[in-house]
């Protein structure tokens, strides 16, 4: 009974806490605004990544890794590390390809489908929503715990080829992208680390 | 106008009628009059080089590339803008209309999978380039890269085509437009003074039009500034030109009419004075161009340029006539009338002489000035009653002729034997400089031509006319000798003899050579094999490559592609095809172009260790040479030939040598005189110079004839000097202004006709006194 009574006592202690932290949480209702804000601050930024692409007509599913490296304002590269060793460099403009077998500047006019994903995450890193707006419509869901979802469809050229990219955070972190495309293939983007910035 | 003044009138009226009864049906019934082809003034060669060059000058394009460069300035950030500014025009410039593409470097390949064009050469793959099974196993691990890395176009292209032989047959097609990139647009960096600029090139097809080149010109002004970019290509240089001139022209021609009316207006004090020396110089342009059209079907416009120089002489004949009129006295007009028509009539015989040319641009000329002179002396003569009415001149008696004594030439052969050695001396001092480029034709400044050049390097376009020519019997040994010479070829790029070269059979290879590729394609077996192996090191597995075990299959199924099939599939522009294969009378030769050619000793060197091959370089800039220094020495002949009808005319009016030795020298002098003053200012001559000469020539023998005529009136000499006084000032002030202008055309004109002008005037003018004054002392 002892024993009861301690963890009624235990239970009410942590109730009334759990107001409380839901009550700050809710004093500092996450939005997209300040999300973008909190991410257009951002200067230098470096995470460690995990790729995962899934393609179910082929029945592939494969993993990556690496470091992922944001200057800002325009200057995302993707560092791979094991088999496929090499980076990939996306500026407004330009993707660069630095594999030990490839080097090449492809232009984002050239490559669209993936400039476009280019650019949509160097908008996201940058926090420029306006830019995002333009290509997409963009739908936002925040969770109490200061969890939140970034939707974005669409609504012109990638429409071919992207069905929508989910980008999934915590406070002002970005922590998973998903891209799914047309054909039922998705890639995903997870980091898993804390934000290193200066 | 009463009825009297109109019948003064008559026949000028009668003559403009008929004119105009002339040109209604001729412009009615010749749809393009007027016509622009070089090639008309190149000499008749039989040799395939000049039949080529006849061909690449000759045939029409449906369309035309321009190529452009836009400059940063020294921004720090000049790299991204170029990019930046690439791209952007890229995209406003596709948008006008008659503009067909623009490349900068960013053009992506499209899947042969998802688009119409190309895919019906696709399933040719492995006939059109070599597969290799050895290397599937690189192929597919790259192939696995691209697939995780997301950079596939296609993901069924790629599953198709693993070994990527569509990529490279591509390559291969789009090898023409290879340059430098810079943040993936093509472009260039430069340093000049620490500072950095950046310059984005732009290569741009458009249709025909001029329409799509002011639309051009207006965005690339309001997005880059009138000084932010260089266009170039034939028709923005035609275009520029045309603009050039027409300014040029306007005001050079502008002052030099006024200056002639003013020295018209000066001798004649008649604005309706003016006016009727007008008239003959227009009928003479009107009969010219509807005799040459008539003849001719149709009139090259170089042929109006040029025959319009020699037409300006038509302007003396009604001078001369005026200002004898002016004496009012009806002996000196009965006298000066037949020396007039002497000057004409040799002239007319003279320019008719260029019809033995036989290069039919030339003919033109002969028939255009001959028959416009002709009809400037029937107009002048048409004025003559007019003329009566306005000046009434009173009968005076017939004047005696003073004779030139034999004893009396001592002094003027002196003078002409030492101007004779002094001009010698000059151009054997100072050597005549000759401009037997293309450009010699060409009414562009070289301004414009120095932007042009600029412009072709930065392209890689230095030398567009530097081809290897392969004559052939048919398609399959001219591809087969391509082939063949193409290890050759990529000896002369690797040591730097070439930059890069292209013909027809990096686009269809040879039957032999598909036979042959597709006999040593691998068996089903092999490939299976293959692709279990090569797929190891990926996730791909075998039977996601079942499309193209099953292409593959069927490319071993399929005849051999043929020219005819390839032609059908319009994989390549009928441009191209016309640039890589010429049929000229009925022969087949292949043409392989080359670009950055080192010297054109090594190419001779090399055709010279393949004379199996048959090949004959076809280098433009030496060809037009030629061809040009042929067309000058027919010139020579032909400007001796006119020295002669000259002399046997003057001859057959005075029955004397020493009276056409008095007229001739100082024409003969006079152009020895302009052609050493070229030599001493190291001008370069061109065809333009010698026409002008054969107009100082003809107006030169008016004068010399005049003078030496007048000299020889006891009374009335000063009259007849007054006529060549007049007709030397108007010429003076129009062909002065002319050398003024800075279009090398209206320069060489100008300057040619004044400096000639002079020396004949004032020779004339010379030998005259020193006859007369021996006259006085004898």
């Amino acid at each position: 009974m002892i024993i009861d009574r301690k963890y009624h006592l235990l239970f009410g202690v942590l109730l009334v806490l759990g107001t409380l932290f839901s009550n700050g949480a809710q004093a500092e209702t996450i939005t997209l605004e300040n999300i973008f804000e909190g991410l257009s601050k951002n200067k230098t930024e470096q995470r460690t990544f995990i790729e995962t692409i899934y393609d179910p007509l082929l029945e592939i599913r494969s993993t990556q890794t690496g470091k992922m490296i944001y200057r800002a304002p325009n200057t995302l590269e993707q560092h791979y590390e094991g088999l496929n060793k090499g980076t990939i460099t996306f500026t407004d403009k330009v993707i660069t390809l630095d594999f030990p077998n490839r080097k090449a500047e492809i232009t984002t006019q050239s490559a669209p489908t993936l400039a476009s994903l280019s650019q949509t995450l160097l908008d996201l890193l940058r926090g420029d929503i306006k830019s995002l707006e333009e290509r997409f419509s963009v739908s936002f869901k925040a969770s109490n715990n200061q969890n939140w979802e970034i939707t974005l469809t669409p609504t012109i050229l990638l429409k071919r080829h992207i069905n929508s990219i989910t980008v999934n955070g915590s406070k002002q972190a970005i922590n998973r992208i998903i891209v799914t495309q047309i054909s039922g293939e998705w890639r995903q983007l997870s980091f898993t680390d804390s934000v290193t910035s200066r | 106008m009463n009825w009297h003044r109109f019948k003064n009138y008559k026949l000028t009226l009668l003559i403009f009628t008929l004119i105009i009864i002339w040109a209604i049906p001729t412009f009615t019934l010749i749809k393009s009059p007027f016509q622009n082809d070089l090639t008309q003034f190149f000499p008749d060669q039989n040799t395939l080089k000049s039949h080529y060059l006849k061909h690449r000058l000759s045939t029409p394009q449906s369309s035309s590339w321009l190529m452009l460069a836009v400059t940063s300035g020294n921004k720090p950030n000049a790299q991204e803008d170029i990019a930046d500014k690439s791209t952007q025009l890229k995209n406003e410039l596709s948008n006008l209309s008659g503009v067909m593409q623009v490349l900068n470097g960013t053009e992506p390949f499209e899947s042969p999978l998802q688009t119409k064009q190309q895919t019906s050469l696709y399933p040719y793959r492995y006939l059109l380039t070599d597969f290799n099974l050895l290397n599937l196993t690189d192929d597919i691990s790259k192939r696995w890269q691209e697939y995780q890395l997301g950079l596939i176009l296609d993901k069924n292209w790629l599953l198709d085509d693993p070994s990527y032989q569509w990529g490279s047959y591509l390559s291969a097609l789009n090898s023409e437009h290879k340059l430098p990139t810079q943040q993936g647009v093509w472009g260039h960096s430069t340093l000049a003074n620490n500072k950095k600029s950046s310059t984005a090139l732009l290569l741009i097809e458009i249709e025909k039009k001029t329409d799509v080149l002011n639309a051009i010109e207006h965005h690339l002004n309001n997005l880059v500034g009138q000084d932010g970019y260089q266009l170039t290509g034939a028709e923005w240089i035609a275009r520029q030109a045309e603009k050039q001139i027409k300014q040029s022209v306007n005001w050079v021609t502008s002052l030099a009419i006024l200056m002639a009316g003013l020295a018209l207006f000066i001798a004649f004090r008649s604005p309706k004075l003016i006016l009727l020396s007008t008239l003959p110089l227009i009928g003479a342009l009107a009969v010219g161009t509807l005799s040459t059209i008539t003849l001719f079907g149709g009139m090259q416009l170089i042929t109006l340029a040029l025959g319009a120089i020699l037409l300006g002489v038509a302007i003396d004949y009604p001078i001369h006539t005026i200002a004898a009129y002016q004496a009012r006295n009806s002996t000196v007009i009965t006298k000066i009338w037949p020396t007039i028509r002497l000057g004409a009539l040799t002239s007319v015989f003279g320019f008719l002489m260029l019809w033995w040319v036989n290069i039919e641009g030339l003919q033109q000329i002969a028939i255009f000035s001959s028959s416009g002179l002709l009809s400037a002396l029937l107009l002048t003569h048409s004025l003559k009653p007019v003329l009566h009415e306005h000046f009434q001149p009173t009968e005076s008696p017939v004047q005696s002729e003073s004779k030139v004594q034999p004893k009396n030439q001592k002094n003027f052969l002196l003078f002409a034997l030492l101007s004779a050695i002094v001009i010698s001396s000059s151009l054997l001092y100072k050597p005549l400089q000759w401009q037997d480029d293309i450009a010699s034709l060409s009414p562009v400044s070289t301004s414009l031509m120095k932007a042009d050049r600029d412009l072709r390097a930065l392209f890689q376009q230095q030398e567009v006319g530097k081809q290897l020519l392969m004559p052939t019997l048919n398609i399959e040994t001219l591809l087969q000798n391509q082939e063949t010479l193409t290890p050759y070829l990529e000896v002369l790029k690797k040591t730097g003899v070439i930059q890069q070269f292209q013909l027809f059979a990096d686009f269809l290879p040879s039957q032999n050579l598909q036979a042959q590729r597709k006999f040593s394609l691998p068996s089903q077996t092999e490939v299976e094999y293959a692709l279990q192996v090569a797929v190891e090191s990926t996730q791909f597995k075998p039977q996601h490559f079942s499309t193209f075990q099953s292409s593959y299959h069927k490319t071993q199924q399929l005849p051999l592609l043929t020219y005819d099939v390839f032609i059908d599939t319009h994989a390549l522009s009928s441009q191209l095809i016309d640039q890589l294969l010429v049929n000229i009378d009925g022969k087949h030769a292949g043409v392989i172009s080359l670009t950055g050619v080192r010297s054109d000793n090594e190419i001779e060197e090399f055709i010279k260790n393949h004379p199996e091959m048959g090949l004959i370089y076809f280098n433009q800039r030496a060809l037009v040479s030629d061809q040009l220094m042929e067309i000058r020495g027919k010139l020579y002949q032909t400007l001796l030939l006119v020295i002669f009808v000259l002399a046997l005319s003057i001859w057959l009016k005075y029955r004397s040598i020493l009276a056409t030795i008095h007229i001739l020298t100082p024409i003969a002098l006079a152009i020895g005189f302009t052609l050493s003053i070229f030599g001493l200012l190291e001008v370069s001559l061109s065809i333009f110079h010698l026409m002008s000469l054969m107009l100082v020539a003809a107006i030169g023998l008016d004068y010399s004839l005049l003078l030496y005529q007048g000299s020889k009136q006891k009374d009335s000499a000063n009259e007849w000097n007054h006529s060549v006084r007049v007709a030397f000032f108007t010429t003076v002030g129009s062909f002065g202004i002319l050398s003024l202008s800075e279009l090398s055309l209206l320069n060489a004109i100008g300057s040619t006709v004044l400096i000639g002008i002079f020396g004949v005037y004032a020779l004339s003018y010379l030998t005259t006194k020193l006859i007369t004054r021996h006259e006085r002392n004898t």
